[in-house]
């Protein structure tokens, strides 16, 4: 059995998730407003509760790869100038 | 089976009553003789949600002595590298309001202080390059005070306004040691820290400051801890995941850190804690990985927000680290209802053995409001005296001698809502001051003489009011409307949770209304509430996926949801008691049940906090 669910859903703020959610099952936010969260029945039911809309492991790994490659390809754009330290080339990200 | 005794060397303690909590009583275990039940200590640490910014931002500084619910952040960048914001916005625990713009927007700059006293100092402006300026927040808006000394970012910061610290940075190069002090007026050279870094993090107060992490040079990144007594730097004890752009807040003494990024450069959302001399790895991590954001608050009561994830966010996750007491309590059944109700009025501040139930209906559509009362005497239910006007979904509270009920529906005909409230005295109701306007599902807490409730069916659900045993009066709106919220309290400390659509929860002091600790799920509404704001019941309801009647129970100690065992059925019922022993009343199916919440009595351990050390 995959270990977890994938998803998207809107960060409404506080709610969104608790202190007990996380206490609870495996939860972690990505880009693309990408959620992954324990594929148990507390993660499932929280993420129907949120009104996510359920994706598989390769499409939500697209939305937040596609997420990331917007933002390298900004900074590729951006003046030598600007490519500091302080803004560091966006890095890949790799689900779980 | 090893007992416990072999195990620590002790028997387990007998006492009357809980001893003074703290993180040093952790792990202890003891028997309460008086409440009769087995008592631990464990420690929860956990994230959650909260509000987001209205701009999302990384480089983002922020007022780190501010407490947890009363939070600043200002500036930083909207967009990578191109945009500076001068956006300055104030936190109040729930959510974001805007505040008075900085003078000049500027990213990757230090800022300490509070929200109605913070200093933002140096920074980056894009277009600009790195910079000298420093200016200070009122609360409302922000003047130009006395420069630094020099160009620089990248700072860590301690202190606030008229006692702040700064330190480290960057440039001029390779990276700066220096630390600065800042009276409120003028500038001051001090310790040199013993490792030169940039972006790093810091927290604590001006003699007593924490420097932690950083880069040392790409991709170098530091684990460093520098302990500054108010002249100079002692290194401390490294954490275990070097990182820089991290967020850090809290005291010398008790310090948390959370996100930045590794040497790879990837993002971490782990968190470390600080003790004044080792650093321990949370349990808990951030939700969303970040780094350039900002934190504030207390090393058991934070917050961060925004940053880059790699975009930028507007995300805030708030930290809660609590001492918890392992409590018990089961719910059992009751003597039913001589027939089936449901939505009644009932005792709030009554008992298991003394509490009315008046009016309410017929369980299920269409209602027709009823107006007979019964009385429970902790046995049996007999009749008591009749409500002028039949009601259902109206406001209650009181006592069986000294009860009172307001607003409700009274039934398609009838004329919708009503505004009336009526008093009990153990034998008949009588006319009491009249709502504004005509209210239902406007549940609340307290007594004939001081009750409160907030929100209602129908606009403007952003009611609350207060009774006075004569008359309602109006007190300051609900943040956000809802309706069919639960409430336990008076007027002077009332806390309200669930409702529709927005169900987090809210505490009334007396003169405002602040975020408390959410239920854990999501949506509920109609619960029934008793006790009061620091130790209240919530149960039952309505609501899931799909939607249905709930017989979850959660504890409110006055800063977080607890969950509790759950009622034998599911309930959309009504309360007569406190947290500690209460009847849950009708509304479940059928309506008739009766179940008594005993909270001494064993059942799933569950955990309530007694102490936060």
């Amino acid at each position: 059995m995959a270990l977890f669910i994938y998803g998207t859903a809107t960060n409404t703020g506080k709610g969104f998730f608790t202190a007990e959610d996380r206490r609870a099952f495996f939860l972690r936010g990505y880009p693309a407003d990408v959620w992954v969260v324990g594929n148990n029945e507390k993660g499932a039911m929280w993420l129907a509760e949120k009104n996510g809309v359920e994706k598989t492991k390769a499409e939500a790994q697209a939305l937040v790869t596609a997420d990331v490659q917007a933002a390298q390809a900004a900074w590729d754009a951006l003046p030598a100038e600007q490519k500091t330290d302080m803004n560091l080339r966006p890095t890949d990200i790799t689900l779980p | 089976m090893a007992e416990y005794e072999s195990i620590h060397g002790t028997r387990v303690r007998y006492l009357t009553s809980d001893p003074t909590l703290d993180s040093s009583t952790e792990g202890q275990v003891w028997y309460n003789s008086t409440s009769g039940a087995n008592k631990a200590l464990v420690q929860i640490k956990a994230t959650s949600a909260s509000g987001s910014l209205a701009t999302a931002r990384s480089g983002i500084s922020g007022g780190g002595a501010s407490p947890q619910t009363v939070g600043i952040v200002f500036g930083g960048q909207i967009s990578p590298a191109t945009t500076n914001t001068t956006a300055t916005e104030e936190y109040n625990g729930f959510s974001w309001a805007n505040g008075g713009n900085m003078n000049l927007g500027r990213g990757y700059g230090c800022g300490f202080g509070t929200q109605t006293a913070a200093v933002g100092a140096g920074g980056y402006d894009h277009g600009n390059g790195d910079q000298s300026e420093v200016e200070e927040y009122n609360g409302s808006t922000w003047s130009e005070v006395t420069d630094l000394p020099g160009n620089q970012r990248s700072q860590g910061a301690a202190g606030t306004q008229t006692a702040g610290l700064v330190f480290g940075g960057d440039p001029p190069g390779p990276i700066r040691t220096q630390s600065l002090e800042y009276d409120g007026t003028n500038w001051t050279s001090s310790g040199t820290l013993n490792t030169g870094r940039k972006y790093l993090a810091g927290c604590g107060i001006q003699t007593l400051a924490l420097a932690v992490g950083g880069s040392v040079g790409t991709p170098v990144r530091s684990a460093a801890t520098e302990e500054y007594n108010g002249s100079s730097w002692t290194s401390g004890n490294s954490f275990t995941e070097g990182r820089s752009a991290l967020a850090c807040f809290g005291l010398q003494t008790h310090a948390v850190i959370a996100g930045g990024d590794d040497q790879d450069p990837s993002i971490v959302s782990s968190i470390e804690e600080y003790d004044g001399t080792n650093w321990t790895t949370s349990p808990a991590t951030l939700a969303t990985a970040r780094r350039y954001f900002a934190g504030f608050g207390s090393g058991t009561a934070g917050a961060v927000a925004g940053g880059g994830t790699p975009g930028i966010t507007a995300a805030t996750e708030e930290y809660n680290s609590s001492i918890l007491s392992p409590r018990t309590g089961v719910w059992a059944a009751s003597t039913n209802l001589p027939g089936t109700r449901d939505n009644g009025s009932v005792s709030q501040s009554g008992t298991t053995s003394a509490a009315y139930y008046a009016g309410g209906s017929n369980p299920g559509a269409p209602y027709t409001p009823d107006t007979p009362t019964i009385e429970y005497n902790g046995s049996s239910w007999t009749a008591g005296g009749a409500l002028s006007t039949g009601r259902i979904s109206a406001g209650s509270g009181g006592t069986l001698t000294a009860g009172l009920t307001w607003g409700g529906f009274q039934g398609p005909g009838v004329g919708d809502n009503t505004n009336t409230t009526e008093e009990y005295n153990g034998t008949s109701w009588t006319g009491g001051g009249n709502l504004p306007t005509p209210q239902r599902e406007c549940y609340g807490d307290g007594t004939q003489t001081d009750s409160i409730f907030g929100g209602s069916f129908g606009a403007p659900n952003v009611t609350a009011l207060k009774y006075d045993g004569s008359s309602w009066t109006a007190i300051s709106n609900l943040p956000a409307g809802r309706f069919g919220a639960a409430g336990a309290g008076n007027s002077s400390a009332f806390v309200l949770a669930g409702g529709a659509p927005n169900k987090t929860t809210l505490e009334w002091n007396g003169s405002s209304w602040g975020a408390g600790g959410d239920v854990p799920t999501s949506p509920l509404f109609a619960m029934a509430a008793g006790g009061t704001q620091t130790s209240a019941l919530f149960y039952g309801g309505e609501g899931g996926s799909p939607s249905g009647l709930l017989a979850g129970t959660f504890f409110y100690n006055g800063t977080a949801m607890e969950s509790r065992s759950n009622m034998t059925q599911s309930q959309s019922t009504d309360n007569s008691g406190d947290a500690g022993s209460c009847l849950a009343i009708g509304g479940g199916s059928p309506a008739i049940s009766v179940e008594e919440w005993d909270e001494s009595a064993a059942g799933t351990a569950t955990a309530s906090t007694l102490t936060t050390s």
